[in-house]
C-alpha cells in the first residue's frame, strides 16, 4: 500500500531577510483534512512561513510541495492560489467599499480571466453557494451592507468565508481571533472545528484559550525553526517551549 | 435609499447632457444661416452671371472673391464641384459681415415678403446673417436652393465661438474620463495620459497636414514644415495618411500599441502606486523631448496647423465645426456609457477591488497585472479619440500638448470634479475649463494660484469633489436633525442606527 503524500512537505526552507534568519532550516509536514495550530512567540516565523507557502516572498532555499506534485517556491500568489490555497491574512483584509455579497462573489470558484470578468453574470450555483457561506459564517443578513461597515468580528468571519467560497483545499489562517471578544472568538472556534475535515487548516494564533478549543496537533516555531509537535497538554508541558515561551520567568527564576 | 438617489443624479445630469450639448447645437446648426456646397445647385449659371458683373450686386460679389478666387473661377477648366466650393466660402463670407443691403445695390431685386418682413424688424447678430442670406437668396433665386427663415429664441442661441470653445471642453472631458477610469477607479494614478490624448492628435493631424494638399504656403503638395527641412518628397511613413480610415485607425494603434508595452513591463514588474505615477510622467516627458526634434519630421516645436480639409468638409467653416461639436458630443455620451456599463459588471468590482487592496485580489487568484493592463490600455485608447476630436477643433497639435503639466492639469479636473464617479470628471473638466477662459482673460496672472487654490479647498473641504458636494450637503442637514434628539433619549441608543446608516470615513 503506498501512502498518500503530505498535503504540505516543507524541507531544508531558510530565508533571511536583511542579514535576519527569519526561517532557519523549517521541516514541516501537514496529512490531509489535519487541522494544525502553529503557535509562537513574537518574530517566530509564524506569518514568514504563511508567506512562503502563498508564494508573497521567495526562500532562499529548501522546497515546499503541495500534494506531493507542486513545488510551490517556484509559483505566484494567483497560482497557488489555484492549486486550492486560500489564505486570511492576519489582519481582516476584505474589500471596504464592495458589499458582503460582491466580497463574497469576487472569491467564488470560478474563472478568473479578464474577458470572463466582462460577460459573465453570476450563475445559479453561485449564488447559490454565496448564500451557503453567507450562512456557514452567519452574515446572511449582512449580504447588502458593505463590508466597511461591519464590526471587526464579522470581517475576519467574511475573510474566512471569501475562503470557503473558493472550496480551497488549504486553509490558512492567520490569527483569526485577534481583536475579537470572548463570545466571538469561541464562535470562530466553532467555525473551524465544523470546516475540519472538508478542509485541511493551518491556524496561526497566540490565544491559547482559542488554541485549546480548537487544537488536536499543535506546532511551536521558535526563531523560524520547529520545537516541538504534538497535542496542547504535550506541548505545554514541554520543557523547551517552557523555557523559550511559556516560562521565560521560570527560567529567571532558575538562574536566581 | 443612498444607490436610489445617485443613480437618479446621474441620469438627471445625463439627460440634461444630451439636450445640452447634443440637441442645442444640432438645431442651431439646421437653423443655421450658413450657406452649404448644396446649396448651389447652378454654380455654372452662377459663375456666369457673377462674371458677366452686369448688376449692381453681381458687381459687389465679385469684389469680395480673392484675385486668386476671381482667376479660379474664370478659368474654363475649373470643374462645377471645384466653383460651388469657392462660391459657398464666398457667400458664407460676405453673409457673415456688415449688412448687405442698400437700395441702389438691390435696386433690380424683388425681394420676397419674408425678406421684407425680417428686414423691417431691425435684426442684429445671428438675425442679421440670416437677412444676409434671404437677400442673396433673393438676388440669385434661380441659381440656389433658397432657405426659409427659422430662429431659436435668443437665449438658445450658441455662436460659433462658443461652440468651439464647448468642443474643446467635450474633449477634455473624455480626457478626464480616461484618467478617472485608472485613478478613481483602479487607484493607478497615470500623469502621462495626456501622452496618448497627443498621439491621438498627431495621427489624425497627419491626415489633416495630407489634405492640405497644395494650398500650403509653398503650394506643393507636401506639407509646409517638410519643404522648410528641405524636402521634396513625402517621406515613407507618411504615405498612407492620406487615406482618412488608415489615420484613424492609427489613432487606436500608436497609443494601444505604446500603452500595452509599457503597461505589460510596468504591471509585470509590480510597479505601484507613486513609482507608477512618476514612470508614467517621464514616459510622457521623454515623448515630448522626441517630439520636438525636427529629425523626426512630425513638424517639431511647431507641430502640425493650418488645416483646410477634413473628409471633403473645410474645418474653417462654422458649420464643420459644429459637426465636429457633436460628434464630440456623442463620442462623450458613448464613452460614458462605456464606462458606466463597465463599472456593473465583475471586472468593475474587480476594478475597484485592486484600487482598495491589490493583495486580497492577489490571494483570490486574480492575475492583477492582467487586469490593470486592460484598463490601461482602454483609457489610453479613450484618451487618443478624445486627442482626435480636439485637433480639428483647436487647429493645432504640437509637443507641449505632452508636457508633464497638461496631464498634472487633468488629474486636477477630475479631482475637483470628483473621482471614483463618471459624472464627476466631466462635470470638474468643463468646470475647470470654463474658469480657466473666463480667468485668463479677466485675471491672466493669476490662473495658476487660483486653479492651486481651488485645488486645496477641494481637497481638504470637498474629498469626493464637486459632485460630492450634494451628497455632503444633504448628510449635514440630517445631522442637524438629528442633532437634537441625544438630550431626549440615551446617546448609546442613537449611536447605533446612526453608525448603520452612514459610511466611515474613507
Amino acid at each position: 500500500m503506498s501512502q498518500r503524500p503530505f498535503l504540505i512537505a516543507a524541507e531544508g526552507v531558510n530565508k533571511t531577510f536583511d542579514g535576519f534568519k527569519a526561517i532557519n532550516d523549517l521541516n514541516f509536514y501537514l496529512d490531509e483534512g489535519e487541522l494544525r495550530t502553529v503557535i509562537g512567540p513574537n518574530g517566530a516565523g509564524k506569518s514568514t512561513f504563511l508567506d512562503l507557502i502563498t508564494g508573497r516572498t521567495k526562500p532562499d532555499t529548501g522546497s515546499i510541495m503541495f500534494n506531493g506534485t507542486d513545488e510551490l517556491t517556484g509559483m505566484n500568489e494567483y497560482q497557488i492560489y489555484r492549486l486550492g490555497i486560500g489564505r486570511k491574512f492576519q489582519t481582516p483584509t476584505v474589500y471596504l467599499d464592495h458589499t458582503v455579497y460582491e466580497n463574497i462573489l469576487l472569491n467564488v470558484e470560478g474563472s478568473r480571466g479578464v474577458w470572463n470578468s466582462l460577460f459573465s453574470r453570476v450563475t445559479k450555483e453561485q449564488d447559490d453557494r454565496i448564500h451557503e457561506v453567507l450562512k456557514t459564517i452567519g452574515l446572511s443578513q449582512k449580504a447588502t451592507d458593505k463590508a466597511g461597515s461591519l464590526a471587526h468580528g464579522q470581517k475576519q468571519w467574511l475573510e474566512i468565508g471569501m475562503l470557503l467560497a473558493q472550496n480551497a483545499k488549504l486553509l490558512l489562517v492567520d490569527e483569526p481571533a485577534a481583536g475579537m471578544t470572548d463570545e466571538e472568538t469561541h464562535k470562530t472556534g466553532e467555525l473551524l472545528l465544523s470546516l475540519a475535515g472538508k478542509h485541511t487548516i493551518i491556524v496561526i494564533e497566540h490565544d491559547m484559550v482559542f488554541v485549546r478549543q480548537i487544537a488536536t496537533k499543535v506546532t511551536v516555531l521558535h526563531q523560524g525553526h520547529i520545537l516541538c509537535e504534538g497535542t496542547v497538554d504535550e506541548v505545554q508541558n514541554d520543557e523547551k517551549v517552557i523555557e523559550v515561551y511559556l516560562g521565560r520567568k521560570k527560567a529567571h527564576a532558575h538562574d536566581k | 435609499m443612498r444607490r436610489k438617489l445617485t443613480s437618479f443624479e446621474a441620469w438627471g445630469v445625463l439627460v440634461f447632457a444630451v439636450l445640452a450639448i447634443v440637441v442645442l447645437p444640432f438645431l442651431n446648426l439646421i437653423m443655421d444661416a450658413s450657406y452649404s456646397v448644396a446649396n448651389f445647385t447652378d454654380a455654372p449659371g452662377l459663375v456666369a452671371k457673377l462674371k458677366a458683373h452686369s448688376d449692381p450686386l453681381s458687381d459687389f460679389v465679385w469684389q469680395q472673391l480673392s484675385p486668386d478666387g476671381q482667376k479660379d473661377l474664370a478659368a474654363p477648366e475649373t470643374t462645377p464641384e471645384r466653383q460651388k466650393i469657392i462660391l459657398n466660402e464666398t457667400f458664407n463670407k460676405i453673409i457673415l459681415t456688415n449688412l448687405i443691403y442698400d437700395d441702389a445695390r438691390f435696386a433690380g431685386v424683388t425681394l420676397s415678403p419674408e425678406t421684407l418682413k425680417l428686414k423691417s424688424e431691425h435684426p442684429d447678430n445671428e438675425n442679421l446673417k440670416w437677412l444676409n442670406r434671404l437677400l442673396m437668396d433673393d438676388g440669385y433665386a434661380q441659381y440656389l436652393k433658397k432657405a426659409h427663415y427659422t430662429s431659436l429664441p435668443n437665449f438658445l442661441q450658441v455662436s460659433n465661438f462658443s461652440i468651439n470653445l464647448y468642443g474643446k471642453y467635450l474633449c477634455y472631458a473624455i480626457l478626464a474620463i480616461s484618467v478617472d477610469i485608472l485613478w478613481g477607479y483602479t487607484g493607478l494614478l497615470s500623469l502621462g495620459q495626456c501622452l496618448f490624448f497627443s498621439l491621438g492628435g498627431y495621427m489624425i493631424g497627419m491626415y489633416l497636414m495630407r489634405m492640405i494638399g497644395t494650398l500650403g504656403v509653398y503650394k506643393l503638395p507636401i506639407p509646409d514644415f517638410l519643404v522648410f527641412l528641405g524636402w521634396h518628397n513625402l517621406p515613407d511613413f507618411w504615405k498612407p495618411f492620406s487615406s482618412f480610415p488608415f489615420a484613424v485607425v492609427m489613432v487606436l494603434m500608436l497609443p494601444g500599441l505604446l500603452s500595452l508595452v509599457f503597461g505589460f513591463l510596468a504591471f509585470r514588474s509590480r510597479i505601484r502606486g507613486v513609482y507608477f505615477s512618476i514612470l508614467t510622467q517621464a514616459l510622457t516627458y521623454a515623448a515630448m523631448l522626441l517630439f520636438f526634434r525636427n529629425n523626426i519630421l512630425m513638424g517639431g516645436n511647431n507641430g502640425f496647423t493650418d488645416y483646410k480639409f477634413m473628409l471633403g468638409y473645410d474645418v474653417r467653416l462654422p458649420s464643420t465645426q459644429r459637426g465636429l461639436y457633436i460628434c464630440t458630443a456623442v463620442t462623450l455620451l458613448l464613452v460614458y456609457l462605456l464606462c458606466k456599463w463597465l463599472t456593473t459588471t465583475k471586472f468593475g468590482k474587480i476594478q475597484r477591488a485592486i484600487r482598495d487592496s491589490e493583495n486580497r485580489l492577489l490571494f483570490s487568484g486574480y492575475a492583477t497585472a492582467n487586469y490593470k493592463l486592460f484598463i490601461f490600455v482602454l483609457s489610453s485608447l479613450i484618451a487618443a479619440v478624445a486627442g482626435m476630436l480636439y485637433t480639428p477643433q483647436v487647429g493645432i497639435i504640437n509637443p507641449s500638448e505632452m508636457s508633464p503639466a497638461k496631464s498634472i492639469e487633468a488629474v486636477v479636473w477630475v479631482a475637483i470634479g470628483g473621482r471614483g464617479t463618471l459624472v464627476g470628471p466631466v462635470i470638474g473638466a468643463i468646470f475647470v475649463n470654463a474658469l480657466k477662459s473666463w480667468a485668463t482673460r479677466a485675471y491672466p496672472d493669476l490662473w495658476l494660484i487660483i486653479l492651486g487654490l481651488l485645488f486645496i479647498l477641494v481637497v481638504l473641504f470637498m474629498p469626493k469633489g464637486l459632485v460630492g458636494l450634494f451628497s455632503q450637503v444633504r448628510d449635514l442637514l440630517k445631522k442637524k436633525k438629528i442633532a437634537p434628539e441625544p438630550s431626549k433619549s440615551e446617546p448609546v441608543a442613537i449611536a447605533k442606527p446612526t453608525t448603520t446608516t452612514t459610511l466611515p470615513p474613507q
